[in-house]
């Protein structure tokens, strides 16, 4: 064996009388004794290390390090990880706005409205049928694909969803295909059929909510401008109830707002609902940026649940928080990302015209349309476009012990901030950089007093959703 | 004594050789029919062709046989060039050439038993020892007297329930018609070479010890063994070249501490260990010179031991690089290293030094020779 | 008190990382032990191997085998790491390139 060893890149975290350490390319993460911390400590300022001139007991816990690898021949290569060709991953997921209009005005919304900056419109059921096929057709041989139903508002436009919802099983089973369905309502427009057909079809349905009347009707007024919590409320209970799926509230707050995350997620549960996912929201506007402060007061409330996570873990129950269950499920698997999203590797959004996006918020930006149902999904457009709104980002990205686990970010939340507020770069990378460290404290709690044993399988699942 | 018997102009010639001497005692015997002219003209032809005998055996004609990968390469052992080149389907491995010397089997890829006809230059039968669901892999291969059969060590593969399964190896005689395995005994692990000893009365398996089993009965019977495991030695046993080597099958073995030689007389069926003194060199394999005082040897260079002293008397490079196989004219002046890499260096025995480089079809295995 | 290891793996990627560790001198171990069955091999035995020559004899410092007997240590599948092996996955490997000294542009092998 190599005795030539240096250090690969790693980043390590002391809790409380835990000592943590991340290895960055394998997002591999170790706990560590008090010995071995102080022992670690002594000899990491040394670029290269020979495993032979070590004495005991310190080589005992290098050649740790070097099973871990954490300490590497130092004559390994780096090797580059594969870069990914959009033509090279088949779909898997399409998201149809089936209705570019919407019920509702909410302040922050990124689609103008539901109209994504056009004229309202909705989508033709004959085209959401070829959508359908489209997807099925280029999905390689995948044994399953997703299609969520998007806008604006879905249910303004019922026979688009079940033209696709009918398609979808009768071509996917002359494929051979299973499909599975996804829709992200207001929940204004809820009623029985509506409801009776989601729950025959097994859609997993996100209704957007923020939380108590207050805040959800200063984001998320109607078209008169009245508030649309009571709206939603009186509809809401026969979706929830008897549902064969979990529903989710999906909450987008402001910056001004975001001291009260841990009372939105109370009132959502409070409400009934499965599961409750927390966004902050993206910046349409300079006035949605947040200050210092109102970031370190969403990272409190985040850690306030991460807490209640573990403590609900240790009772052998599982805190429905979304944001913290994808989080842990991927720290859970040790599993990196080359690009940040499925945006255009794999995922579409198709606009009500049968226009192509690499996804669902980047739909309506022009410079981001990589083609149409007629002319078929061009991927050296998709290759430029986010070729060159990333152009550099690696370089950035390089010296961060978070890049296997971010990527960069989201493409559009970087499109916003760079491109239509000016920004410079990394805006987000402070906030991002906190978040993934909560999400590793977090898990390595759970997993040293042994609560994640029974959560590992979950946790494994929501990781490869 | 080893004794030839030829036809020369329509006599019957015995030819006598004793290698020590390098003397040929000639007899004859004229066919009756032949009329008194004949008789005279062809003892003069005779007398002339033994005119020479005792400084160089003229009569004695080597072909050598290059075992490469998809062909076999004939060479003329007088004008040391390639003569034909014979196709083969696959990597050779093991060779035995039939007693009548009219044909040479080779063994390709692990498991294709090939009948090459030497006057037809070409692949006259294939046998293919896997089959019904098992990978059969041979290492090791002889002939019985007959050439009906073939003694070969096998090691069986085949899949069961999505697993693989490798049976221990076996000793088994194979019916060189059909190709069925005719009997069969179980061989330890590590069994890689074979040599038939005492007219094929019993095959000794070379592995890490050597397994003696009469095959003489209608049972294959293991009837005892030669120790070299616990002596620690590692061998090679690759190489079989025990026709020409007077019927020897050698092989070096190393040790922690040294190398050695042991060999196999396949006519009393004695082992013999030569230890050799000195700093080991690294050789793939070794043959004797025709008088048994040198033995020599072949990897990256040509090496030359003295059996009396049991030392490595010169150590010559090869300029080629490495070789696996070795050779040896039968009159012992020119030597052959070849196999490993596509070239076959011609070595002047007497002064160790390269005559001639042949630059072979494909890189190959080994070097035979046939005497005739 | 348990006698804790110093690096512990806390999650499946560090798990699956350090069992390599541990696979690695168990292979070691199990070829040094019990029936070896199959490839036989260099690696178990003691030749270096074609990379390099350790010997301070001819050809110093590189074995020219590295070169001249490819098809000899790829066919009995002695370097399984490093070349195709002839004994299962490709048994007809040579036949593309019999000559490695004098075809070598033309090897393919991934």
């Amino acid at each position: 064996m190599d005795t030539q060893l240096s250090w690969a890149d790693h980043r390590i975290f002391d809790g409380s009388g835990e000592h943590f350490i991340f290895a960055v390319e394998d997002a591999s993460l170790f706990c560590l004794t008090r010995e071995a911390r102080e022992t670690l400590s002594r000899w990491r300022t040394s670029k290269s290390i020979d495993l032979d001139k070590i004495p005991s007991p310190d080589l005992e816990v290098l050649e740790g390090l070097r099973d871990a690898q954490i300490l590497v021949p130092a004559s390994r290569e780096k090797a580059l990880p594969p870069q990914l060709e959009p033509g090279s991953v088949p779909l898997s997921t399409l998201v149809l706005e089936v209705a570019q209009d919407c019920n509702l005005r909410c302040t922050y919304c990124y689609a103008d409205g539901g109209t994504y900056g056009a004229v309202p419109c909705l989508l033709a059921p004959g085209t959401a049928r070829r959508a359908v096929r489209f997807l099925l057709d280029n999905s390689g041989d995948r044994d399953h694909v997703t299609l969520i139903f998007f806008g604006g508002e879905p249910l303004l436009n019922m026979p688009a969803v079940s033209a696709a919802a009918s398609e979808a099983i009768s071509y996917g089973r002359k494929m051979g295909k299973a499909v599975h369905f996804s829709l992200t309502t207001n929940g204004t427009l809820l009623n029985p059929e509506i409801v009776t057909f989601l729950h025959a079809n097994r859609v997993s349905v996100a209704v957007s909510m923020d939380g108590p009347r207050d805040i959800h009707d200063r984001n998320r007024p109607d078209v008169s401008g009245n508030g649309s919590y009571n709206e939603i409320v009186s509809r809401l209970g026969p979706l929830l109830k008897d549902s064969p799926v979990p529903v989710a509230a999906r909450v987008t707050l402001a910056p001004d707002q975001w001291h009260r995350v841990v009372e939105v997620f109370d009132h959502l549960i409070g409400l009934g609902f499965h599961e409750v996912g927390i966004a902050p929201v993206s910046p349409v506007s300079k006035t949605l940026l947040p200050t210092v402060g109102q970031e370190a007061a969403l990272l409190r409330d985040f850690r306030l649940l991460a807490g209640r996570f573990v403590a609900h873990a240790r009772k052998g129950l599982v805190l429905p928080f979304s944001n913290i269950l994808d989080l842990l499920g991927r720290i859970h698997l040790g599993q990196t990302k080359t690009v940040s999203c499925g945006a255009g590797f794999g995922y579409m959004a198709m606009d009500a015209k049968g226009q192509f996006f690499p996804c669902h918020r980047l739909a309506g930006e022009a410079d981001f349309c990589v083609g149409s149902l007629e002319t078929d999904i061009d991927t050296d457009s998709i290759s430029s476009c986010l070729g060159s709104l990333n152009k550099g980002r690696k370089q950035s990205c390089c010296k961060c012990w978070a890049r296997t686990l971010c990527a960069g970010g989201c493409h559009y939340e970087n499109h916003l901030r760079e491109n239509h507020l000016g920004l410079p770069r990394g805006t987000s990378c402070k906030f991002i950089r906190c978040w993934l460290d909560l999400g590793m404290k977090t898990y390595a709690e759970l997993r040293t007093d042994g609560a994640i044993e029974a959560m590992g399988r979950r946790l494994e699942e929501r990781a490869q959703c | 004594m080893p004794e030839r018997r030829q036809r020369l102009a329509g006599n019957e010639v015995r030819l006598i050789e004793n290698p020590g001497l390098r003397e040929i005692k000639v007899e004859f015997h004229a066919a009756q029919e032949l009329d008194m002219n004949k008789k005279l003209t062809s003892m003069l032809v005779i007398a002339a062709m033994f005119l020479g005998l005792n400084t160089n055996t003229a009569i004695a004609k080597d072909i050598f046989y290059y075992l490469g990968y998809g062909v076999v390469q004939v060479v003329d052992g007088d004008t040391d060039a390639i003569v034909a080149d014979i196709p083969v389907n696959g990597w050779i491995r093991e060779s035995a050439f039939t007693a009548d010397r009219k044909f040479l089997y080779v063994v390709t890829k692990r498991h294709l038993i090939h009948k090459i006809d030497l006057a037809e230059k070409q692949v006259v039968s294939t046998i293919d020892t896997g089959g019904a669901g098992w990978d059969r892999f041979i290492y090791g291969f002889d002939l019985a007297p007959d050439g009906k059969s073939a003694f070969v060590n096998l090691l069986s593969r085949t899949t069961q329930k999505g697993e693989v399964v490798v049976t221990p190896p076996m000793l088994a005689q194979i019916d060189l018609q059909d190709g069925r395995i005719m009997r069969s005994i179980e061989m330890p692990w590590g069994s890689t070479a074979l040599v038939s000893v005492k007219n094929s009365t019993n095959i000794y398996v070379i592995g890490k010890d050597i397994v003696k089993v009469d095959v003489s009965g209608k049972e294959m019977k293991v009837i005892g063994s030669y120790p070299m495991f616990e002596k620690k030695w590692n061998i090679l046993p690759l190489w079989d070249n025990t026709m020409e080597n007077g019927g020897v099958f050698m092989a070096n073995y190393y040790t922690p501490e040294l190398m050695g030689l042991v060999s196999i007389d396949t006519n009393s069926g004695e082992i013999t260990d030569t230890p050799l003194e000195g700093a080991p060199v690294f050789a793939y394999s070794v043959m004797s010179s025709p008088d048994k005082k040198k033995v020599y040897a072949v990897m990256d260079e040509l090496i030359v031991i003295d059996l009396e002293s049991r030392s490595y008397e010169h150590v010559v490079p090869i300029p080629e690089g490495t070789n696996y196989a070795i050779n040896i004219s039968s009159d012992g002046k020119k030597i052959y290293v070849s196999g490993g890499g596509s070239t076959t260096t011609v070595f002047d025995a007497e002064s160790l030094k390269p005559i001639s480089v042949l630059q072979m079809e494909s890189d190959g295995m080994d070097f035979r020779r046939l005497t005739f | 008190m348990k006698n804790k290891r110093p690096i512990q793996a806390l999650n499946e990627k560090a798990r699956a990382i350090q069992s390599l560790a541990e696979g690695e001198k168990k292979s070691v171990e199990a070829l040094q032990d019990g029936p070896p069955a199959m490839p036989l091999g260099c690696t178990t035995i003691f030749d270096t191997g074609w990379e390099t020559n350790p010997r301070p004899t001819y050809p110093i410092g590189n074995c020219q085998s590295s070169a001249k007997d490819f098809h000899g240590c790829a066919g009995d599948c002695w370097w399984p790491a490093q070349v195709p092996d002839g004994l299962t996955n490709h048994e007809d490997f040579d036949k593309q390139c019999p000559n490695v000294a004098r075809d070598w542009r033309v090897m393919k092998y991934d």
